[in-house]
């Protein structure tokens, strides 16, 4: 996990100053260190970022994230759900993370356990004046 | 910190791993050794049960040993939790299926490294040791004592001035409370009981000191039932970790009847049950104000494929308790690795999971997998 992330992450950056760079009329999202760009599931969605755990995403440990939604129109988030699962296995997880807003449009989720190794997706959904955009990461857990 | 290390061993093997690891007898290949380095250290790091004031406490260590060797917590004042849990048997009965008043339904687990559980039972349904070790004592087909017989049985024991010395005057306690604090005390004493350091353990430790003289000590049919297990079979999916167990629920393909006509429903009636208890972290006879813990009976979500689902069993030691699964109903390791190969698609829920196939192994891998899971015995401690 550490260094498969380490290099995404290095990956990431030049995602994101292109997002940036392309997105420059969007409401700005968060892209202080530590956090990454989620993918958007359709290119209308604006963009979305999550902050991980300082260490590594622990094994079958409850861990905690933030997420925060920038909709392409900067317009307030109606619902936001979030979920995990793993794609090869047909599995999601076996608890219910706590979800609080944070702030305009970031979201703080708490007791997300990845319980088995391999990629697991993160998805999250707003809904913004009656849409819903998706946005989605993936992990490798060792 | 780990993962640097397993980057730090992984780099070492990608420069000078494969032909010093081939003149030296090691088999697996980097991405394995840094798997394997998943399933240590051990012993792991352990601190008192915050839900337990008795847990580490020495006179209650000592009191709850002899509570589970006594008769005392039984109607007959014939059965004692070594009744079923026989020192001589490494903590098991040797059962396929637990034998109280009648014949119980699941198979009797060891009772070693269970501090480190999230879930207790074959199902999950307790979240704590003192609530999973007080339930035999009332159970109709276990012990069958009332609280007020357990209040009534202890009083007039030779047990009372330790219980007294511990929680005060048991006069004053209600009989619920005196279960509970029973159970504590029996906890405490479990806690105790962890596996020493292993074969695999000296191996796992020497990989990643990068001591792959000691590593080659570890033998090749063990090395290479280690690669199957983290790699081909995909044992270490469930298996994982320290005590080679995530202590999730999944189905193995182990058959739920239970006698023409009646199922287990394993994890499902596990919830329920869980949901039930007033015994609970999240519950009032939990010591943590902080409720440590609690957030999984809280937010643990009822599933459809729960039905039929059971918890993975640690493997430390493994060798040393058959007959195996939920209900007893595999012998030995070889049937047990013989099952996996062989694994029954039918068997398996059709909405459940898509992590077991048949794996079609050789007599040889048969025999290589058990050996792997022989080198995880270590000197049992006493009960
Ligand atoms: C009649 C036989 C019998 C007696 C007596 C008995 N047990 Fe058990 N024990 C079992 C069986 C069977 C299981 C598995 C039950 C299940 O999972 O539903 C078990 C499971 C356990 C577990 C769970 C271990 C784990 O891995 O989660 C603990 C702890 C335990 N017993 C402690 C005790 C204590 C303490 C006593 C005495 C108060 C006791 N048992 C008396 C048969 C017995
Ligand atoms: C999908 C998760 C999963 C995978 C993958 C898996 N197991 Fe298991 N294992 C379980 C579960 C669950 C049980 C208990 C099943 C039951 O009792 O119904 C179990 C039971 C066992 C037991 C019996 C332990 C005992 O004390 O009764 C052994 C040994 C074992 N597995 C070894 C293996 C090996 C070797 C592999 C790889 C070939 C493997 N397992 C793959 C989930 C899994």
């Amino acid at each position: 996990m550490a260094w498969t992330s380490r290099f995404g992450a290095l990956n990431l950056c030049g995602i994101t100053l292109a997002a940036v760079f392309v997105a420059q009329a969007a409401l700005a999202c968060t892209h202080d260190a530590g956090w990454q760009e989620m993918t958007a599931e359709s290119h209308n969605s604006g963009e979305a970022s999550i902050r991980l755990p300082v260490d590594n995403v622990p094994l079958n440990q409850p861990f905690e994230i933030e997420v925060s939604v920038c909709p392409a129109d900067g317009a307030p988030i109606e619902r936001f759900t979030l979920d995990a699962i793993m794609p090869a296995h047909q599995h999601g997880m076996n608890y219910q993370p706590v979800i609080l807003k944070s702030g305009d449009g970031a979201f703080l989720a708490d007791g997300l356990v990845f319980h088995m190794p391999g990629i697991w997706r993160i998805s999250v959904s707003a809904l913004v004046g009656g849409e819903t955009h998706g946005y989605f990461l993936d992990l490798k857990i060792r | 910190m780990r993962g640097l290390l397993t980057f730090l061993v992984f780099c070492w093997a990608v420069m000078f791993g494969a032909s010093y690891a081939s003149a030296t007898g090691l088999l697996l290949s980097e991405d394995e050794i840094g798997l394997v380095l998943s399933h240590g250290p051990w012993p792991m790091e352990s601190a008192s049960d915050p839900s337990n004031v008795m847990s580490g406490n020495r006179d209650a260590i000592e009191l709850g040993r002899k509570l589970f060797f006594s008769p005392v917590l039984s109607s007959d004042r014939q059965t004692s939790c070594a009744s079923c849990h026989v020192p001589d048997l490494n903590s098991t009965d040797g059962l396929p299926r637990g034998k109280g008043t009648r014949s119980l339904d699941r198979n009797t687990s060891a009772l070693y490294n269970l501090r480190h559980n999230r879930w207790f039972g074959w199902a999950g349904q307790n979240d704590n040791l003192w609530a999973q070790s007080l339930a035999p004592i009332s159970h109709p087909d276990e012990m069958q004592l009332s609280d007020q017989g357990l209040k009534r049985s202890l009083a007039v024991s030779e047990f009372r001035g330790d219980y007294e010395a511990l929680f005060g005057t048991l006069g004053d306690d209600d009989p619920q409370q005196v279960l509970v604090n029973v159970g504590k005390l029996l906890a405490a004493h479990l806690e105790t009981l962890e596996t020493g350091r292993t074969a695999f353990d000296e191996f796992r430790d020497a990989l990643e000191r990068g001591d792959l003289e000691t590593a080659a000590v570890y033998p090749a049919a063990a090395q290479r039932g280690l690669s199957l297990f983290v790699g081909r079979g995909g044992c270490n999916f469930c298996h994982s970790g320290p005590l080679f167990s995530n202590g999730e629920f999944h189905d193995a393909g182990v058959p739920y009847f239970i006698e023409p006509g009646r199922v287990d429903s394993g994890r499902h009636g596990g919830i329920k049950a869980l949901r039930a208890s007033p015994y609970t972290l999240d519950g009032v006879f939990s010591d943590d104000p902080g409720k440590t813990g609690a957030w999984a009976v809280q937010n643990v979500i009822t599933q459809h494929s729960n039905f039929g689902t059971f918890r993975v069993p640690g493997l430390r030691s493994v060798a040393e308790t058959a007959p195996y699964m939920h209900n007893g109903s595999l012998s030995s390791l070889d049937a047990v690795v013989e099952h996996y190969s062989n694994i029954d698609m039918e068997r398996l829920h059709a909405d459940g999971e898509a992590l077991l196939k048949p794996l079609n192994l050789n007599d040889q891998q048969i025999n290589d997998l058990v050996q792997f899971l022989k080198t995880l015995s270590a000197p049992l401690p006493e009960l």
